[in-house]
């Protein structure tokens, strides 16, 4: 089916009377200056992401977009990588916008949108010598919180050039990290493309990235061999994340003269050896991937591998000092085991691998659905079994294609792998919430899903039909409605360690907020002027703001109307 | 003394040592080289390392006898690794590393109104002729930054091209995550797990319905000074240690033209049945294709300036045809398809006897003549029965016969190893009746009446000898050239470096006329370019081999 007939189709169920089109009509400049910007690529998207319309802003930086079908849709604005995109409704530079509705015959008149030019940070990295380093790679990363934590996460990454010069470039305003590492560390028989990705500006869209060590062998007058990798050093030239500086980079401004010796980055490695057997029945397992994942945080992950051999032995060289996960996959078959790696080569390490195992399980729905429609146990399906913590360089365990849910509401997962996981349900219907979901005595919800090996018994979720929720708008001081706030649904202290438990919404052009499948609770409703996404996980951002939200309880079936006032 | 004294102390006598200094061109001495002692054969094993101090120089001690190469690498410089060998309890010192700095190509890369282009791919490429076949590799990759700069470094010293790809050249997918050297795992955490994707940035997937069409217009790759023809690249000769500067490449719009034309089934003179044309291309053989109209048979491609080798395929058999394509669209192009043609061939060894297992491990395959760039898998080929029989067949056209992997006409996608048995094998003719097709070629137009008779000889001639340089010493390190007087017989080809003492030997040679040429600095596969080869032909000595001969000369190298 072609893209025009998905797009009618949408845009038809979205309201059947007889519409007359629509318009919208504006103007792109340059934020700060004012000053027209040509050639900018204005488009009207679906609420799916898909482009409906689009057009080219003139030489005086007009758009006009008509002959629109009225409906729900953002409005963005794309120029060259020198600007980062806008979009109607933003509050802030990287900030997304809201979406608007079209009516029949309506004219959206004098939409201005104020692109930001993007800035660039250059520098050289240097060796211990002063010597420049060519093929290092050097990253640009900004700090987010993750799960409460705060958390660098790759923004750029580029390579330097024989004089050691780098340029990261394209980067919307905020404040960045800069690390560097010798890529290629003094041996370059035949220097290839360092890993580089650059991509167009965007407001928020980052990565993690794991890789193996690259580890150089150096034999010492005394005869001795060792073993080094370069670990990256954070500017202005520490090892430690949290010492690490930020280089604030304004709306446009090019920043010079960051420069880093990567010197202090040589570490010593050492390798991780021992063997590869199946639970099943002690036979060693070959060709087996084993991967020490270190434990520490970072957005850049060194993981040190290797395969095992036809008698299920390993050697892994390139582990630094630290602690790691040893895990080890043959298709389903996986095992893991945590190891600390000091100064010595580790030997004779087990790893007892467990062949994919069933999960079996049971939904059971609960309560009466407030539709009044009976849902279905097919509907209902695990979507995925998550690692948490994330594990980079394990893709997700689990199966990847489930057989639906029986009409009983009983399920069996294939080829489950060892790990601890998060479950993540896919068709949960309208109104409802996970009231539970115990695995035997352990509580999956509060603890995670810990699976070592087959389990003794079915994974149970119960299915509450009657959530609550919350609908309410956001005002200000003078009482005056506020477009594009966050706001959030935060569990009670005690339950913070709750992700699922946190609800987190913008309001609409009309300041109002809604809020659905809500497990029942004590809750505390905040709506920010201005938050730092997943700041509300961090208890040291939270302490002074407790006061300032708003105690709700919620019941099962119930619904909450509230009005918030904005917290500056 | 006692016994285990006696034998330690041998031990120890036993072992050998090398040693000696990394210099730059200039004779000074290199600190920070990285010299390994690896094993001569397997490259992979590395027995020792030395990292050189400021004085250059690098010691391996207790090293036990043999053969081994020393390989050495460093920033900013280069050479090739160098064979060495120790008897029991030699020191070998003064050996001499001397490394040629690297050089620079730079510039900047504008679109046609002169504005900077940023995250675009430069590549540094190097042409080599592997069977004569004019083919350019990549051998680095960097890319532009905001400003449009570019610097593509440490260049051995040599002739380069270079060429700025844009990303929408490039598959989307792989335009998002490039990756070289180490592994990027984690993929599926591409996104940080807080946010999702910036709706701005799109889906690269998605077609726009777009208020303004914008028809055949894309990005190719240009070639410096600015051509998207790979034959009218401009080459830049980089000197030891030297920059090129100023590279500057526009990359404009480049408008693709439109090719239309038909598929005639030449048996019935009638448009033919279930057509499909495509690009003849190695890399993405399906990347071009297009269904003719199952009505009348006419195609349409949009296709970028160059020349292109379209290809098709009916039920009635296939055709191709190359065309030009310039600054205006191409009618009227019409390819005729014919059924396959059936060959029938034979093959047999004179001299020495050969297994049917060594002999059924030849491929036989007819190249197309020019040859034409194919994909792996449409590399069809037939292997000998035992009895020598085998059978081929081809849509009509002119063709080399290909025996990999002692007769290779044309690269090979694939080339099996060469069998211990066939060592001494070489083609001594390939006959199509009375007619001798190895030096003519053969023109396929209907099944041929006789087989195709392929005879293998055993007993080929060898030409090894000395080389010297212009101070009547043995020159090693020197590249030997055997040159056919039949300058398109690719095939017969030969090449060897001179190793100590300035020898070489060239084997498996067939009887034939020939020259035989010796440089000290020559990009490979430069011999096969009649241009070159006139600014050298005097210095030539000739060589005449015959079955089982030995010819053992003494040249002098090209200044």
């Amino acid at each position: 089916m072609n893209l025009l007939w998905i797009f009618l189709i949408t845009v038809l169920a979205q309201g059947a009377a007889p519409q007359q089109p629509a318009s919208v009509e504006g103007v792109v400049v340059k934020m700060g200056s004012g000053e027209p910007l040509p050639g900018v690529k204005v488009q009207l998207m679906l609420p799916s992401n898909m482009t409906a319309y689009t057009t080219t802003t003139t030489r005086e930086g007009k758009f006009l977009l008509e002959k629109v079908v009225p409906g729900t849709y953002r409005l963005v604005a794309t120029s060259t990588s020198s600007y980062v995109p806008a979009e109607y409704g933003q509050r802030s530079v990287t900030g997304l916008g809201i979406s608007f509705a079209l009516g029949s015959g309506q004219s959206m008149t004098g939409v201005q949108l104020a692109m930001a030019p993007t800035g660039s940070i250059s520098g050289r990295i240097y060796d211990r010598d002063g010597e420049p380093v060519g093929k290092a790679q050097v990253q640009a990363m900004r700090s987010i919180y993750k799960d409460g934590k705060r958390e660098l996460t790759i923004v750029q990454s580029v390579a330097t050039n024989d004089r050691g010069e780098y340029r990261l470039f394209w980067l919307p305003p905020g404040r960045y990290y800069v690390s560097a590492k010798p890529d290629i560390p003094e041996v370059l028989l035949n220097p290839g493309s360092a890993m580089v990705r650059i991509t167009e500006p965007a407001r928020f869209s980052t990565y993690e990235q794991a890789s193996s060590p690259v580890v150089k062998k150096r034999t010492l007058k005394s005869g001795e061999v060792v073993e080094e990798t370069y670990m990256p050093v954070y500017y202005p030239g520490t090892l430690e994340m949290q010492d690490a500086s930020a280089v604030a980079v304004a709306v446009g401004a090019t920043i010079s003269g960051i420069d880093v010796s990567v010197g202090a980055g040589l570490t010593s490695t050492h390798h991780i050896s021992g063997r590869v057997i199946n639970s099943r029945d002690g036979q060693p397992i070959a060709r087996a991937t084993v991967r020490a994942i270190p434990r520490s945080a970072g957005p850049m992950v060194i993981v040190p591998s290797a395969h095992s051999d036809s008698n299920g032995i390993f050697d892994i060289p390139g582990a630094a000092r630290g602690s790691y996960l040893l895990f080890a996959t043959n298709n389903a078959t996986t095992g893991m085991v945590p190891i600390d790696v000091g100064n010595t080569d580790l030997h004779n390490i087990a790893i007892v691998a467990t062949d994919g195992f069933k999960l079996p399980g049971r939904f059971v729905f609960e309560g009466r659905s407030p539709a009044g429609n009976d849902p279905k146990y097919s509907d209902l399906r695990i979507a995925r079994l998550v690692r948490d913590p994330t594990i980079l360089g394990v893709s997700l365990a689990g199966p990847f294609f489930n057989r639906p849910t029986s009409p009983d509401g009983s399920f069996e997962l294939e080829e489950v792998g060892v790990g601890d996981f998060r479950v993540t349900l896919q068709g949960l219907p309208t109104g409802a919430y996970i009231k539970s979901m115990r695995m035997g005595n352990a509580d999956v919800l509060d603890g995670g899903l810990q699976l070592r090996s087959a389990p003794e018994n079915p994974l149970e979720i119960v299915i509450s039909l009657e959530a609550g929720s919350i609908a309410g708008n956001v005002v200000n001081a003078r009482g005056e409605p506020l477009p594009n706030r966050t706001v959030v649904l935060v569990p009670d202290v005690r339950l913070r360690h709750r992700n699922d438990l946190f609800t987190t919404t913008v309001t609409n052009r009309s300041g109002q907020f809604q809020m659905q499948g809500l497990t029942p609770g004590d809750y505390k409703l905040f709506a920010w002027e201005d938050v730092e996404a997943g700041a509300w996980q961090d208890p040291e951002f939270m302490r002074p703001q407790e006061n300032s939200g708003l105690g709700v309880h919620v019941g099962e079936g119930s619904h909450a109307n509230v009005q918030l006032t904005v917290i500056p | 003394m006692n016994l285990l004294g006696i034998a330690l102390l041998a031990l120890v006598a036993q072992n050998a040592s090398i040693g000696g200094i990394v210099v730059r061109g200039t004779g000074g001495p290199l600190s920070k080289a990285n010299v390994e002692l690896r094993g001569a054969d397997n490259d992979a094993l590395v027995f020792s390392t030395a990292t050189t101090e400021d004085d250059g120089q690098f010691l391996f001690q207790s090293v036990r006898p043999g053969r081994y190469r020393l390989v050495v690498s460093r920033q900013g410089y280069i050479r090739s690794p160098l064979a060495v060998s120790v008897a029991a309890g030699q020191q070998l010192n003064g050996v001499r590393l001397n490394m040629a700095p690297t050089g620079a190509i730079y510039g900047r890369i504008l679109d046609s109104n002169g504005a900077p282009l940023g995250n675009i791919d430069v590549q540094a490429l190097k042409l080599s002729y592997p069977q004569g076949q004019r083919v350019m590799t990549v051998v680095q990759t960097v890319q532009t930054n905001d400003l449009g700069e570019y610097r593509l470094f440490w260049l051995p010293p040599g002739r380069y091209y270079v060429a700025a790809v844009h990303t929408e050249v490039q598959d989307p997918m792989n335009r998002r995550m490039r990756s070289g050297g180490a592994t990027i795992l984690g993929a599926a955490s591409f996104f940080a797990s807080l946010g999702t994707v910036d709706p701005a940035l799109g889906d690269p997937n998605q077609k726009l319905l777009t208020q303004r069409k914008v028809e055949g217009e894309g990005y190719v790759p240009v070639y410096f000074t600015g051509t998207p023809d790979e034959e009218l690249a401009t080459a830049i000769d980089l000197r030891p240690g030297s920059d090129f500067g100023s590279a500057d490449i526009v990359l404009a719009h480049i408008r693709r033209r439109y090719v239309r034309g038909v598929v005639i089934d030449g048996t019935t003179g009638r448009p033919a049945q279930y057509a499909n044309v495509r690009r003849s291309n190695a890399k993405f053989p399906r990347s071009d294709e297009v269904e003719a109209d199952r009505s009348n048979a006419t195609f349409e491609m949009l296709l970028p300036p160059g020349r292109h080798h379209l290809k098709a395929e009916a039920a009635s058999g296939s055709g191709s045809m190359s065309i030009q394509v310039g600054d205006a669209d191409i009618q009227n192009v019409t390819i005729v398809t014919r059924p396959a043609i059936d060959i029938s061939g034979r093959i047999t060894v004179e001299g020495t006897a050969i297994s049917d297992s060594d002999l059924g491990s030849l491929r036989i395959r007819l190249v197309e003549d020019p040859p034409v760039p194919v994909a792996p898998a449409e590399a069809v080929y037939s292997n000998p029965l035992p009895g020598g029989s085998f059978r081929l067949d081809a849509a009509p056209g002119d063709y080399r016969v290909n025996i990999a992997p002692i007769w290779n006409v044309a690269p090979q996608p694939i080339s099996p190893k060469l069998p211990a048995a066939l060592q001494n094998v070489y083609v001594k003719s390939i006959r199509l009746g009375a007619v001798d097709i190895s030096n003519t070629g053969l023109r396929l137009e209907r099944p041929p009446e006789s087989p195709l008779e392929i005879v293998l000889g055993t007993n080929p001639g060898i030409v090894e000898g000395t080389v010297l340089n212009d101070r009547q010493q043995a020159a090693d390190e020197v590249s030997v050239v055997l040159v056919p007087d039949a300058r398109h017989r690719t095939e017969l080809y030969a090449t060897v470096a001179t190793g100590p003492a300035g020898r070489f030997r060239l084997e498996r040679i067939p009887p034939g006329d020939y020259k035989i040429f010796a440089w000290t600095d020559v990009d490979s596969g430069s011999w096969h370019d009649a241009q070159f080869m006139r600014n050298y032909e005097s210095f030539g000595t000739p060589v005449r081999v015959r079955e089982g001969s030995r010819e053992d000369i003494r040249i002098t190298v090209i200044p």
